[in-house]
């Protein structure tokens, strides 16, 4: 409390306070370096986030796939998986099926997902993913089956809500003149395009009806499989590891993870090592801190000599000085979040930093500020003046009484 | 003025020399000097300047330490004290006046007064109180919320014995305290110091070259190059 009392009037004083040159160019350091480490984090966070949103959205937190025969029906299938994982909140049935989309001579593969119009909600979010049209998949009064396109299958097709596609599947026949493949043609009429989140999925996903799936693949009445929203994200792989226990070989589950594993695991090492590297600009800034520090203590030396005389000991005269570097940097690390969250509030309303989509599978800077990431910055920030201001204070607390009085007469 | 003759502090054989840095030859400051201080008594110790006073002063308050020789205060070998130990002994048994001043610069009058029984722990509001009378004794009621920058040298000077009583200690270690004052301030100074001494009976070790100063104490001992005269 005594030491806390002296800084806070050392701290706004003209000898060695705050407001010199030496400590408000330190403080700015520490404010670049601590506003950077919460960007970089932001928008790494961002792209996760946006990443595990697109896939979700799409594919569900988990997914079953039944090998060989035909899928239970729902009714049955869903006591047993909730008995095995009561985190299950929502399921629903899709068909899934690799075609070549055909239009005006453009030919591409695509992947045609057929859902049940009525439960699609309860465990994927693509309808809210609508930018054009409207999320129908249901065939059209004349019975033309109706699909919602990703928006960047509607680029590269050129393709118009009320427009007409075909989707050819390949089917090996013994029968076929075309050297064993016979072609199951369906078209679709666009009802609606969506934005899926990411590129891959953008250029590639047809969302229509079940059964217009089930038709185009001569699937019958048969599903491919089913998707599950679980009450967490995080808990995804824990509960298809139960599922894929308790339902034996005849079953393949997977979580959202799965789906981008690799780039998943990638972005967990980037994030750790964009860290480290950003890290070093703090570091940088606690050196600047710590020669703040030091120019503070010589100044103080005077002020030091009489606190001995008065019988302060040598540990709590470095505790003054470490107390007062740490309030540095707590400025410093404070005005840093400060600083990097209004960076990321202007990337957000601003949308000024475009991204190549093709690459990136995404086409803005996204940002995600958590609470986690901003209080490790904040930690390890303050961590670091600590330990930089330890040799300054202790330069300090050291020195003899007489010299510090000699000084204090100058 | 001795009440009673038993030895506060019993300097032994104290030698001092000051070498400066990566020579090994040094300045013998102090040459094998011997003293004992009293409780309750006035001492002053005077010689030239360069004569090893104001040093012998740092050595028997702990401020420095001897090169050979050792210090008992009340019978306790300061040589053998950890330096947080030695940091005790100066507040709660010593009060320092100096020639300068040295008040904090950030702190008013009665902060800086306030200083040894914070550091000592107290509360800021008995410390506040305890610092208040003692200004108060000394005349200085109306320059309680003055930063040193504000006060005479006089008054600075008044502030800094106040702050060396504040605790109630057994001894008062006074370097040239009228050494930076004119007379009529030297003199108000003298007279608190003497007023300790007789009516609280607080043991006064003073360091000066004044001879007028230096009359008014029942014993004086002469140093010159760094040795008793």
């Amino acid at each position: 409390m005594f030491e806390l009392w002296v800084i806070s009037r050392y701290i706004f004083s003209r000898r060695g306070g705050f407001f010199t040159p030496v400590s408000v160019l330190a403080v700015s350091g520490m404010m670049l370096g601590v506003a950077a480490l919460v960007v970089v984090m932001a928008v790494v966070s961002g792209f996760e986030s946006t990443l595990r949103n697109a896939i979700v959205d799409l594919v569900g937190h988990v997914y079953i796939l039944k090998r060989g025969a035909a899928l239970e029906p729902l009714e049955e299938m869903e006591p047993k998986l909730k008995s095995i994982a009561p985190e299950i909140r929502g399921l629903t049935p899709f068909v899934y099926v690799e075609g070549i989309l055909t239009k005006d001579g453009k030919v591409g593969g695509v992947a045609v997902q057929g859902l049940d119009s009525v439960a699609v909600d309860q465990a994927l979010g693509v309808k809210k993913r609508l930018v054009e049209g409207s999320f129908v998949i249901e065939p059209d009064a004349q019975g033309v089956p109706q699909a919602v396109i990703g928006q960047a299958l509607k680029r590269k097709f050129g393709l118009k809500v009320g427009d007409l596609f075909s989707v050819a599947l390949p089917r090996t026949s013994a029968q076929s003149s075309s050297g064993g493949f016979k072609a199951r043609v369906a078209r679709f009429k666009v009802a609606g395009v969506v934005d899926l989140g990411m590129h891959d999925f953008d250029k590639r996903y047809v969302l229509t009806s079940a059964t217009s799936a089930q038709n185009l693949g001569g699937l019958g009445k048969r599903y491919s499989g089913v998707r599950i929203r679980i009450s967490e994200a995080g808990l995804a792989q824990d509960v298809s590891f139960r599922l894929s226990s308790e339902l034996g070989m005849g079953y393949v589950v997977r979580d959202w993870v799965d789906s981008k594993r690799n780039l998943f695991e990638a972005l967990q090492i980037e994030k750790v090592i964009i860290f480290i590297v950003v890290l070093f600009i703090t570091v940088v800034a606690c050196f600047n801190i710590a020669s703040s520090l030091l120019v503070t203590v010589l100044r103080r030396f005077g002020d030091i000599g009489i606190f001995k005389a008065l019988g302060m000991p040598q540990w709590r005269i470095m505790r003054l000085f470490s107390y007062q570097g740490l309030a540095l940097g707590a400025v410093g690390a404070f005005g840093g979040v400060a600083i990097g969250l209004l960076v990321c509030w202007l990337i957000v309303s601003t949308n000024i930093i475009y991204v190549p989509s093709e690459i990136y599978n995404i086409d803005h800077l996204p940002v995600e500020i958590r609470i986690k990431d901003v209080s490790w910055i904040v930690a390890v920030a303050m961590a670091l003046c600590w330990i930089s201001t330890l040799w300054p204070a202790k330069r300090g607390a050291s020195q003899a009484v007489v010299e510090g009085l000699k000084y204090d007469e100058r | 003025m001795t009440n009673d003759k038993s030895i506060l502090i019993s300097a032994k054989k104290i030698t001092k020399v000051f070498r400066a840095q990566g020579s090994l030859e040094g300045l013998e400051v102090l040459k094998s000097v011997d003293l004992d201080v009293y409780r309750g008594e006035a001492l002053c110790i005077m010689g030239n300047s360069g004569a090893g006073k104001s040093t012998l002063l740092h050595i028997l308050s702990t401020l420095d330490s001897a090169t050979i020789g050792h210090v008992l205060f009340a019978g306790q070998d300061l040589s053998k004290l950890s330096q947080a130990a030695l940091s005790q002994l100066r507040n709660q048994k010593m009060g320092f006046v100096f020639q300068f001043h040295h008040l904090l610069n950030e702190f008013t009058a009665l902060e800086n007064v306030m200083m040894p029984l914070l550091i000592a722990g107290e509360s800021f509001s008995n410390a506040a109180r305890s610092a208040e009378k003692i200004l108060n004794d000394l005349g200085l009621k109306d320059r309680k919320s003055h930063r040193p920058s504000a006060l005479s040298g006089g008054e600075a000077q008044r502030v800094a014995i106040a702050r060396a009583i504040v605790r109630e200690p057994q001894v008062i270690f006074a370097d040239e305290p009228t050494g930076n004052l004119d007379q009529k301030n030297g003199q108000i100074v003298q007279n608190v110091l003497f007023d300790l001494n007789r009516k609280r009976g607080v043991t006064l070790v003073a360091v000066t070259h004044d001879f007028e100063f230096g009359r008014r104490f029942p014993r004086v001992k002469t140093l010159r190059d760094g040795q008793w005269f």
